[in-house]
């Protein structure tokens, strides 16, 4: 049997202050496919509440590079939680990239995405799995729902995915 | 950059059906979703008729569904193959048990052969 090359697994997170979206993609040749999504929740904004959650998936997944978002902001500790992240990657070797949310405003903006809701309709679109949890379009006055932190985490492992396709 | 397979795809099939731990425990026939977690999590390997079982319900081969076991298995008996190879070859035999050998080595010749044409 010849030795296939193996699959590029990338997990992104999109760090929020009491919670955050992941997605597992596998990448073999040019197709990347879904692998797991989903919201983990925490009480509190330090790091230590954060690293068991992420070491778990980290060790499930045993990805080759990690995706956060290149932004965060000290209000909501997304410094701290990041830190977090990129040390739990460092244990492992696993490589941590950011990607600005520039990238992936350019990157959807291709497609005529202009806002948060029109990419999140493009990744259910690109991976009819998620379809069910695309969240109705938000209202002036409302909340943001919280299942489109996992559209924010597939749209930053899809810029990724694209920004190293194109150099 | 590239990693191996992991060792199984259980838990993106399950996800991909929208059925729960709880729901795919109830189809196969176990008493709650733990062991299907287990299983997921690679933490416990599922005995043949379990495997046949997600097999069955995901309409998804075993060899896809274990990807990394899988392959794990495969090299180990691949490794096992070229060593008998090895054995036989350096066998020098007379009569019915040499023509054995000359069996045994033909098909393993034959079998490299298939299982390339498999993987072209």
């Amino acid at each position: 049997m010849k030795p296939g090359r193996g699959p590029l697994r990338v997990v992104a997170f999109d760090l929020r202050a009491k919670r955050f979206g992941f997605v597992a993609l596998e990448r073999v040749e040019s197709a990347a496919r879904l692998l797991d999504w989903g919201i983990r929740g925490f009480r509190n904004l330090r790091a230590s509440a954060v690293r068991p959650r992420i070491a778990q998936l980290l060790d499930m997944y045993q990805p080759s590079i990690v995706v956060l978002s290149g932004r965060s902001s000290h209000r909501t500790g997304g410094r701290t939680l990041r830190s977090g992240v990129e040390e739990e990657c460092a244990k492992r070797r696993i490589h941590v990239r950011l990607v600005d949310h520039r990238v992936v405003k350019e990157h959807f903006g291709k497609d005529g995405c202009k806002n948060k809701h029109d990419i999140a309709t493009a990744i259910s679109r690109r991976f009819p799995d998620l379809a069910w949890k695309l969240p109705a379009r938000r209202r002036l006055w409302q909340t943001e729902a919280c299942q489109m932190t996992i559209f924010d985490a597939a749209a930053l492992a899809l810029a990724w995915h694209c920004a190293r396709d194109h150099g | 950059m590239t990693g191996p397979k992991l060792a199984n795809y259980l838990k993106t099939h399950r996800k991909k059906s929208g059925l729960s731990q709880r729901e795919v425990a109830a189809v196969l026939g176990f008493k709650d979703g733990g062991l299907i977690s287990r299983h997921e999590r690679s933490r416990h390997v599922p005995p043949l008729r379990h495997a046949l079982a997600y097999e069955a319900l995901f309409c998804v081969p075993v060899s896809i569904l274990f990807g990394g076991l899988h392959e794990t298995v495969q090299a180990d008996v691949e490794a096992a193959l070229e060593e008998l190879k090895r054995h036989l070859q350096s066998k020098s035999g007379k009569g019915p048990l040499a023509s054995l050998t000359a069996l045994k080595l033909e098909w393993l010749t034959v079998r490299r052969r298939g299982d390339e044409g498999l993987n072209e």
